[in-house]
Protein backbone atom coordinates (compact mmCIF):
# COMPACT_ATOMS: atom_id res chain seq x y z
CA UNK A 1 0.00 0.00 0.00
CA UNK A 2 2.79 2.38 0.90
CA UNK A 3 4.48 1.81 -2.42
CA UNK A 4 1.31 2.57 -4.34
CA UNK A 5 0.83 5.77 -2.36
CA UNK A 6 4.41 6.85 -3.02
CA UNK A 7 3.96 6.23 -6.73
CA UNK A 8 0.79 8.28 -6.55
CA UNK A 9 2.85 11.03 -4.89
CA UNK A 10 5.31 10.93 -7.81
CA UNK A 11 2.47 11.32 -10.32
CA UNK A 12 1.00 14.14 -8.24
CA UNK A 13 4.36 15.96 -8.10
CA UNK A 14 4.78 15.62 -11.84
CA UNK A 15 1.27 16.91 -12.48
CA UNK A 16 1.91 19.88 -10.15
CA UNK A 17 5.10 20.60 -12.09
CA UNK A 18 3.28 20.51 -15.44
CA UNK A 19 0.58 22.83 -14.10
CA UNK A 20 3.21 25.20 -12.69
CA UNK A 21 5.09 25.40 -16.00
CA UNK A 22 1.86 26.28 -17.77
CA UNK A 23 0.22 28.76 -15.40
CA UNK A 24 3.16 30.64 -13.83
CA UNK A 25 4.64 33.71 -15.49
CA UNK A 26 7.83 34.29 -13.58
CA UNK A 27 10.72 32.28 -15.09
CA UNK A 28 11.94 31.48 -11.58
CA UNK A 29 8.62 29.84 -10.70
CA UNK A 30 8.67 27.90 -13.97
CA UNK A 31 12.14 26.65 -13.08
CA UNK A 32 10.95 25.50 -9.66
CA UNK A 33 8.13 23.57 -11.34
CA UNK A 34 10.63 21.89 -13.67
CA UNK A 35 12.62 20.92 -10.57
CA UNK A 36 9.44 19.34 -9.15
CA UNK A 37 9.04 17.20 -12.28
CA UNK A 38 12.69 16.10 -12.09
CA UNK A 39 12.26 15.07 -8.46
CA UNK A 40 9.09 13.14 -9.30
CA UNK A 41 11.05 11.12 -11.87
CA UNK A 42 13.83 10.53 -9.33
CA UNK A 43 11.30 9.27 -6.78
CA UNK A 44 9.88 6.78 -9.29
CA UNK A 45 13.36 5.49 -10.17
CA UNK A 46 14.24 5.00 -6.48
CA UNK A 47 10.97 3.15 -5.83
CA UNK A 48 11.57 0.99 -8.90
CA UNK A 49 15.10 0.13 -7.83
CA UNK A 50 13.80 -1.04 -4.45
CA UNK A 51 11.67 -3.58 -6.28
CA UNK A 52 14.12 -4.56 -8.98
CA UNK A 53 14.87 -7.93 -7.38
CA UNK A 54 18.45 -8.28 -8.57
CA UNK A 55 20.97 -6.23 -6.63
CA UNK A 56 22.88 -5.28 -9.79
CA UNK A 57 19.80 -3.72 -11.36
CA UNK A 58 18.84 -1.97 -8.11
CA UNK A 59 22.27 -0.44 -7.61
CA UNK A 60 22.30 0.66 -11.26
CA UNK A 61 19.03 2.46 -10.64
CA UNK A 62 20.36 4.25 -7.57
CA UNK A 63 23.54 5.18 -9.48
CA UNK A 64 21.31 6.69 -12.19
CA UNK A 65 19.49 8.77 -9.55
CA UNK A 66 22.86 9.91 -8.18
CA UNK A 67 23.84 11.19 -11.64
CA UNK A 68 20.39 12.71 -12.27
CA UNK A 69 20.63 14.81 -9.09
CA UNK A 70 23.99 16.16 -10.28
CA UNK A 71 22.48 16.93 -13.70
CA UNK A 72 19.59 18.75 -12.01
CA UNK A 73 22.02 20.95 -10.10
CA UNK A 74 23.91 21.80 -13.31
CA UNK A 75 20.62 22.61 -15.05
CA UNK A 76 19.56 24.98 -12.28
CA UNK A 77 22.92 26.78 -12.34
CA UNK A 78 22.83 27.36 -16.11
CA UNK A 79 19.14 28.28 -16.07
CA UNK A 80 19.55 30.87 -13.35
CA UNK A 81 22.48 32.42 -15.23
CA UNK A 82 20.29 32.69 -18.35
CA UNK A 83 17.60 34.28 -16.18
CA UNK A 84 20.07 36.84 -14.85
CA UNK A 85 20.96 37.78 -18.41
CA UNK A 86 17.24 38.10 -19.22
CA UNK A 87 16.63 40.33 -16.20
CA UNK A 88 19.57 42.52 -17.18
CA UNK A 89 17.88 43.19 -20.52
CA UNK A 90 14.65 43.99 -18.70
CA UNK A 91 12.77 41.01 -20.07
CA UNK A 92 12.86 38.71 -17.12
CA UNK A 93 9.88 39.72 -15.03
CA UNK A 94 7.43 37.75 -17.15
CA UNK A 95 7.93 34.98 -19.66
CA UNK A 96 5.42 36.69 -21.98
CA UNK A 97 8.08 39.32 -22.73
CA UNK A 98 10.77 36.82 -23.63
CA UNK A 99 9.80 36.21 -27.21
CA UNK A 100 13.05 36.34 -29.15
CA UNK A 101 16.14 34.17 -29.33
CA UNK A 102 18.42 36.79 -30.91
CA UNK A 103 21.98 36.94 -29.61
CA UNK B 1 7.32 7.82 5.50
CA UNK B 2 3.63 8.54 4.91
CA UNK B 3 3.96 11.79 6.88
CA UNK B 4 6.84 12.78 4.57
CA UNK B 5 4.66 11.93 1.56
CA UNK B 6 1.83 14.12 2.89
CA UNK B 7 4.24 17.00 3.49
CA UNK B 8 5.65 16.64 -0.02
CA UNK B 9 2.19 16.57 -1.60
CA UNK B 10 1.12 19.71 0.26
CA UNK B 11 4.38 21.53 -0.41
CA UNK B 12 4.01 20.82 -4.15
CA UNK B 13 0.80 22.82 -4.10
CA UNK B 14 2.57 25.63 -2.25
CA UNK B 15 5.31 25.72 -4.90
CA UNK B 16 2.83 25.97 -7.75
CA UNK B 17 0.12 28.18 -6.26
CA UNK B 18 2.00 30.74 -4.12
CA UNK B 19 2.34 34.15 -5.71
CA UNK B 20 5.29 34.94 -3.45
CA UNK B 21 8.38 33.43 -5.07
CA UNK B 22 10.21 33.14 -1.76
CA UNK B 23 7.37 30.99 -0.44
CA UNK B 24 7.57 28.88 -3.58
CA UNK B 25 11.29 28.36 -2.93
CA UNK B 26 10.64 27.38 0.69
CA UNK B 27 7.95 24.97 -0.52
CA UNK B 28 10.53 23.47 -2.85
CA UNK B 29 12.87 23.09 0.14
CA UNK B 30 10.09 21.25 2.02
CA UNK B 31 9.55 18.98 -0.99
CA UNK B 32 13.27 18.18 -1.19
CA UNK B 33 13.58 17.40 2.54
CA UNK B 34 10.40 15.31 2.57
CA UNK B 35 11.70 13.36 -0.43
CA UNK B 36 14.97 12.79 1.44
CA UNK B 37 12.89 11.42 4.33
CA UNK B 38 11.07 9.08 1.95
CA UNK B 39 14.37 7.87 0.46
CA UNK B 40 15.78 7.25 3.95
CA UNK B 41 12.62 5.40 4.94
CA UNK B 42 12.88 3.23 1.84
CA UNK B 43 16.47 2.36 2.76
CA UNK B 44 18.32 4.39 0.10
CA UNK B 45 20.53 6.25 2.58
CA UNK B 46 23.04 7.44 -0.01
CA UNK B 47 20.37 9.05 -2.17
CA UNK B 48 18.76 10.61 0.92
CA UNK B 49 22.07 12.24 1.89
CA UNK B 50 22.72 13.47 -1.65
CA UNK B 51 19.18 14.82 -1.85
CA UNK B 52 19.64 16.85 1.35
CA UNK B 53 23.05 18.17 0.31
CA UNK B 54 22.38 18.93 -3.36
CA UNK B 55 18.61 19.35 -3.49
CA UNK B 56 17.95 21.02 -0.17
CA UNK B 57 21.31 22.74 -0.01
CA UNK B 58 22.64 23.80 -3.38
CA UNK B 59 19.52 24.06 -5.55
CA UNK B 60 17.19 25.85 -3.13
CA UNK B 61 19.93 28.18 -1.92
CA UNK B 62 20.63 29.04 -5.57
CA UNK B 63 16.94 29.80 -6.11
CA UNK B 64 16.73 32.02 -3.02
CA UNK B 65 19.96 33.74 -4.05
CA UNK B 66 18.50 34.44 -7.50
CA UNK B 67 15.26 35.79 -6.00
CA UNK B 68 17.24 38.11 -3.73
CA UNK B 69 19.67 39.30 -6.43
CA UNK B 70 17.00 39.87 -9.05
CA UNK B 71 14.70 41.47 -6.45
CA UNK B 72 11.68 39.81 -8.04
CA UNK B 73 9.83 38.36 -5.12
CA UNK B 74 6.32 38.95 -6.41
CA UNK B 75 4.84 38.23 -9.78
CA UNK B 76 3.44 41.42 -11.23
CA UNK B 77 0.18 40.06 -12.66
CA UNK B 78 -2.32 37.41 -11.65
CA UNK B 79 -0.77 34.23 -12.86
CA UNK B 80 -3.84 32.08 -13.46
CA UNK B 81 -6.15 32.52 -16.44
CA UNK B 82 -8.86 29.92 -16.55
CA UNK B 83 -9.32 29.99 -20.30
CA UNK B 84 -5.66 29.61 -21.19
CA UNK B 85 -4.86 27.07 -18.52
CA UNK B 86 -7.90 24.85 -18.91
CA UNK B 87 -6.55 22.23 -21.31
CA UNK B 88 -3.15 21.76 -19.59
CA UNK B 89 -4.85 21.64 -16.19
CA UNK B 90 -7.25 19.02 -17.51
CA UNK B 91 -4.29 16.99 -18.80
CA UNK B 92 -2.52 17.24 -15.44
CA UNK B 93 -5.68 16.32 -13.54
CA UNK B 94 -6.30 13.33 -15.77
CA UNK B 95 -2.71 12.22 -15.12
CA UNK B 96 -3.42 12.27 -11.37
CA UNK B 97 -6.75 10.46 -11.77
CA UNK B 98 -5.11 7.85 -14.00
CA UNK B 99 -2.37 7.29 -11.42
CA UNK B 100 -4.93 7.06 -8.62
CA UNK B 101 -6.89 4.43 -10.51
CA UNK B 102 -3.66 2.58 -11.21
CA UNK B 103 -2.63 2.63 -7.56
CA UNK B 104 -6.11 1.71 -6.35
CA UNK B 105 -6.12 -1.33 -8.61
CA UNK B 106 -2.99 -2.51 -6.81
CA UNK B 107 -1.29 -2.62 -10.18
CA UNK B 108 1.80 -0.79 -8.95
CA UNK B 109 1.86 -2.42 -5.55
CA UNK B 110 4.85 -4.73 -5.56
CA UNK B 111 6.90 -6.49 -2.91
CA UNK B 112 8.39 -4.41 -0.06
CA UNK B 113 11.47 -2.51 -1.10
CA UNK B 114 14.94 -3.97 -0.68
CA UNK B 115 17.62 -1.41 -1.39
CA UNK B 116 21.19 -2.36 -2.30
CA UNK B 117 24.10 -1.50 -0.04
CA UNK B 118 26.01 1.74 -0.67
CA UNK B 119 29.09 -0.25 -1.66
CA UNK B 120 27.06 -1.98 -4.39
CA UNK B 121 25.79 1.37 -5.70
CA UNK B 122 29.30 2.81 -5.74
CA UNK B 123 30.57 -0.39 -7.35
CA UNK B 124 28.22 0.00 -10.29
CA UNK B 125 28.91 3.75 -10.44
CA UNK B 126 32.66 3.23 -10.69
CA UNK B 127 32.64 0.18 -12.97
CA UNK B 128 29.81 -0.05 -15.49
CA UNK B 129 28.84 3.61 -15.31
CA UNK B 130 32.33 5.06 -15.04
CA UNK B 131 32.19 6.78 -18.42
CA UNK B 132 28.83 8.37 -17.58
CA UNK B 133 30.17 9.49 -14.20
CA UNK B 134 33.17 11.16 -15.86
CA UNK B 135 30.90 12.73 -18.48
CA UNK B 136 28.78 14.15 -15.65
CA UNK B 137 31.88 15.67 -14.09
CA UNK B 138 32.81 17.19 -17.44
CA UNK B 139 29.27 18.53 -17.81
CA UNK B 140 29.43 20.17 -14.37
CA UNK B 141 32.72 21.81 -15.30
CA UNK B 142 31.41 23.05 -18.66
CA UNK B 143 28.25 24.41 -17.02
CA UNK B 144 30.46 26.28 -14.53
CA UNK B 145 32.28 27.95 -17.42
CA UNK B 146 29.01 28.72 -19.21
CA UNK B 147 27.54 30.29 -16.07
CA UNK B 148 30.57 32.55 -15.65
CA UNK B 149 30.32 33.67 -19.29
CA UNK B 150 26.56 34.25 -19.10
CA UNK B 151 26.66 36.14 -15.81
CA UNK B 152 29.28 38.67 -16.94
CA UNK B 153 28.18 42.17 -17.74
CA UNK B 154 28.12 43.20 -21.38
CA UNK B 155 30.92 45.69 -20.86
CA UNK B 156 33.33 42.90 -19.92
CA UNK B 157 32.91 41.04 -23.18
Amino acid sequence: MTLGLLQLLAFWMFACGVAGVVIRRSPLAVFMSIELMLNAANLLIVLGSGNAGMEAAASAGLAAVFILIALGAAEVAVGLAVMMAMFREGKGASLDQATGLKG
Amino acid sequence: MLACAAVAAAACLAVVLSRDLLRSALGLLAVMLALAGIYAGAGAMLIAAVQVIVGGGAVVVLFIFAIMVLNSRHEDKPSFHMGKAFIPSAVAASLVIFAAAFAAAGFLDLAPARMPRISAVMGSLFSGYLLILEATGLLLFVSLVVVVILARKDTDR
